[in-house]
């Protein structure tokens, strides 16, 4: 068997008081352990719709889709690492920010899967993130994928991670902390 | 690992800075090293490419692929209106008899359900638009495993224009020029259902649109695999759209003639004053026997009720049918015998009673637009008169000045016509009630992950029937 990848971070302002960092928690904290492929589809098609309603206020963000086994196992575990090391998380809380200094936070919500390469869903992943060079970064073309997602069949996902930086307000991060070259993947989307 | 739950959570951190989970479907490994198993799918998979429909269902039956779908029925128009008109065969051309080879404004079909409109605002509830929207739809959605779009209907549609549209044409204008004639004028009191098979419906009603505001009611799309040609009835509506759309035009000037004083308008409306003809397509219950390879666009006739009617003023129905052997149509057979029941005379003539005189001296046409030569009840010009004999809903006119009307010397079968109450899969003596199990249905792949529509079953011969067998996602 071979694999595909696809995965999506979107960086969205975080506004204390918002739900939407509570409810995206919700859709990783709120699920049972083991899933079948309908409660699987609906945690992902929550997360989209989440997403979807944060793209105005979204700042950058970032989406694969490769259909290369090799290059597929590689990032997949590079994904699952940014979760399993912590690798994007704050040492330490950031504090919650001073309302009328402007100070912004930001939260990161990440998915990623790994896909059955060659399955129709593999096929329709691949005709979704068919996007022109010039395209790629812009918020329409995240809504256009997270849309998509409601055409994946679980049957064909082998694996899948999402987590969401942080869990609870005081611990969002910074401009400054987004500046680190360890964010650079994360594009400023347009549109 | 229960199968019912495949998906398991393996890590799982939940901390202030981050709240995160990995899951994983083991099963899918222990599937992959099962090489046998996937040799002998693929093998299904390329027999089923090569010898078609039958052994694809075998191969989907056969496989494992049913835990991750589903087969349902779905009305088929829903389907089209959601997935694109020719849905599950996309790629199949659609086959117009009859083309015209007269100039055609492509651009025009946009505006199809607009220009065919009822022209009297009291027959506009009845209109059923569906067929002319076709052409200017947008596919709402793609099925997952049907990647390729719809083209878009209306840059595949050619009119058409066929001898059989031809005569029927000529048959809608006989009737008409009874109605135009008779003293005093019936006005809105009559309805007229015509039932021919949809081109010639559809030419009927253009050949009569002098005397009848035409109400069209055919509630389906067109489709490569459709049981129903209804690609042959728009594009038969196609042909005489400018027609029709002139004829709008005119039809609000008659509109500011005095309304009939014998029409019950309802309250605070204006009488209608050309009486409504209602356009059907008598194709729509075809014989519909393999889901494997037709798509079923069937749909049942959408006819005023009789209090309807009643409260316009209708008290007279005539029903077109091709011959006047005919009887009415199952799915009209409780709408027709309801309206005998309050109150209505219901009538039936066919289509084919309106003929050529054989001896008229019109001559031949001289030009397209040259309606010779033209045809007669009784196929004579001195028995055209006979129909109000035969029909007496006025006194019979005569076909000159101190002449009777002669009698026809064919027999007209449909004069004798009452409508009486059959049970059949379409009819129970309750409009609306009987419909055979499936009807208007086509088979599609649900997803049981997500229920959403992957495709079409069966008559593809796509991916989804090589994925079923192999990797089922």
């Amino acid at each position: 068997m071979e694999h595909s990848i696809f995965a999506m971070e979107v960086c969205a302002r975080l506004v204390p008081e918002s739900p939407l960092r509570a409810a995206l928690a919700e859709v990783i904290q709120g699920v049972p352990e083991r899933m079948n492929l309908h409660q699987k589809w609906q945690q992902h098609q929550r997360a989209a719709a989440l997403l979807l309603d944060a793209l105005p206020t979204a700042t950058r963000g970032c989406w694969d889709y490769f259909d290369d086994d090799g290059r597929a196992l590689g990032d997949y575990d590079m994904w699952t690492k940014g979760m399993v090391t912590e690798e994007g998380v704050r040492p330490e809380p950031s504090g919650l920010p001073d309302p009328y200094r402007g100070d912004a936070r930001y939260l990161t919500f990440t998915l990623a899967m790994l896909i059955v390469q060659g399955s129709p869903t593999d096929r329709m992943m691949k005709e979704l993130c068919n996007i022109p060079e010039a395209s790629l970064w812009q918020r329409a073309t995240f809504a256009r994928i997270l849309r998509g997602l409601a055409q994946v069949s679980f049957a064909s996902v082998k694996s899948d991670v999402l987590y969401l930086i942080p869990r609870d307000d005081g611990w969002a991060l910074t401009a400054q902390d987004l500046a680190a070259t360890k964010f650079e993947y994360l594009r400023t989307l347009e549109g | 690992m229960s199968e019912q739950d495949p998906f398991v959570r393996e890590e799982f951190l939940d901390k202030p800075g981050i709240v995160g989970a990995r899951w994983w479907q083991r099963s899918l490994e222990a599937a992959d090293v099962d090489t046998g198993r996937r040799a002998v799918i693929g093998l299904f998979a390329a027999g089923a490419v090569l010898t078609g429909v039958g052994m694809i269902a075998a191969v989907a039956g056969a496989s494992s692929g049913s835990d991750d779908y589903r087969t349902e029925a779905r009305a088929a128009l829903d389907l089209q209106q959601e997935y694109g008109w020719s849905f599950g065969a996309t790629a199949e051309p659609l086959t117009f008899d009859g083309t015209s080879k007269r100039p055609f404004a492509r651009d025009a079909l946009g505006k199809l359900a607009d220009d065919l409109r009822p022209s009297v605002t009291a027959h506009v509830p009845f209109y059923v638009p569906t067929l002319f929207q076709a052409p200017s739809a947008l596919q709402r959605n793609a099925a997952a495993e049907d990647p390729v779009p719809s083209a878009p209907l209306r840059d595949v549609l050619q009119p058409i224009f066929t001898p059989a549209m031809d005569v029927a044409y000529r048959r809608g204008k006989a009737l008409a020029a009874l109605f135009t004639g008779a003293t005093p004028p019936l006005g809105g009191a009559v309805l007229v259902v015509v039932d021919l098979p949809g081109p010639e419906s559809i030419a009927f009603a253009a050949g009569a649109v002098a005397a009848f505001d035409p109400v069209f009611a055919i509630d389906n799309w067109p489709h490569p695999r459709g049981v129903v040609p209804a690609h042959q009835t728009l594009a038969a509506a196609a042909y005489y759209q400018p027609l029709f759309a002139r004829r709008a035009g005119k039809a609000l000037s008659l509109g500011a003639l005095p309304p009939d004083p014998r029409l019950k308008a309802p309250p605070g409306q204006a009488a209608a004053v050309l009486p409504a003809m209602v356009v059907l397509d008598r194709r729509r219950l075809d014989a519909y026997t393999d889901d494997s390879s037709q798509f079923d666009n069937r749909h049942v006739a959408r006819v005023p009720g009789a209090a309807a009617l009643k409260a316009q003023g209708v008290s007279r129905v005539l029903y077109v049918t091709p011959a006047g052997t005919d009887k009415d149509l199952d799915d009209l057979n409780d709408d027709l015998v309801l309206y005998g029941r309050a109150g209505l005379t219901v009538k039936l003539v066919g289509a084919d009673a309106f003929g050529r005189d054989a001896h008229d001296g019109a001559g031949p046409a001289s030009g397209p637009d040259d309606d010779r030569p033209f045809y007669y009840y009784g196929s004579r010009i001195g028995s055209s008169g006979w129909f109000w004999h035969d029909y007496p809903w006025i006194k019979a006119s005569p076909a000159a000045p101190g002449t009777d009307p002669e009698q026809p010397t064919v027999k007209l079968a449909g004069v004798a016509y009452a409508p009486a109450l059959r049970v059949t899969p379409f009819s129970s003596g309750n409009p609306g009630a009987a419909r055979p199990t499936g009807f208007g249905t086509v088979p599609v792949i649900i997803s049981v992950a997500t229920g959403l529509v992957l495709g079409a079953k069966l008559f593809r011969s796509g991916s989804w029937n090589r994925a079923a067998g192999g990797w089922g996602g």
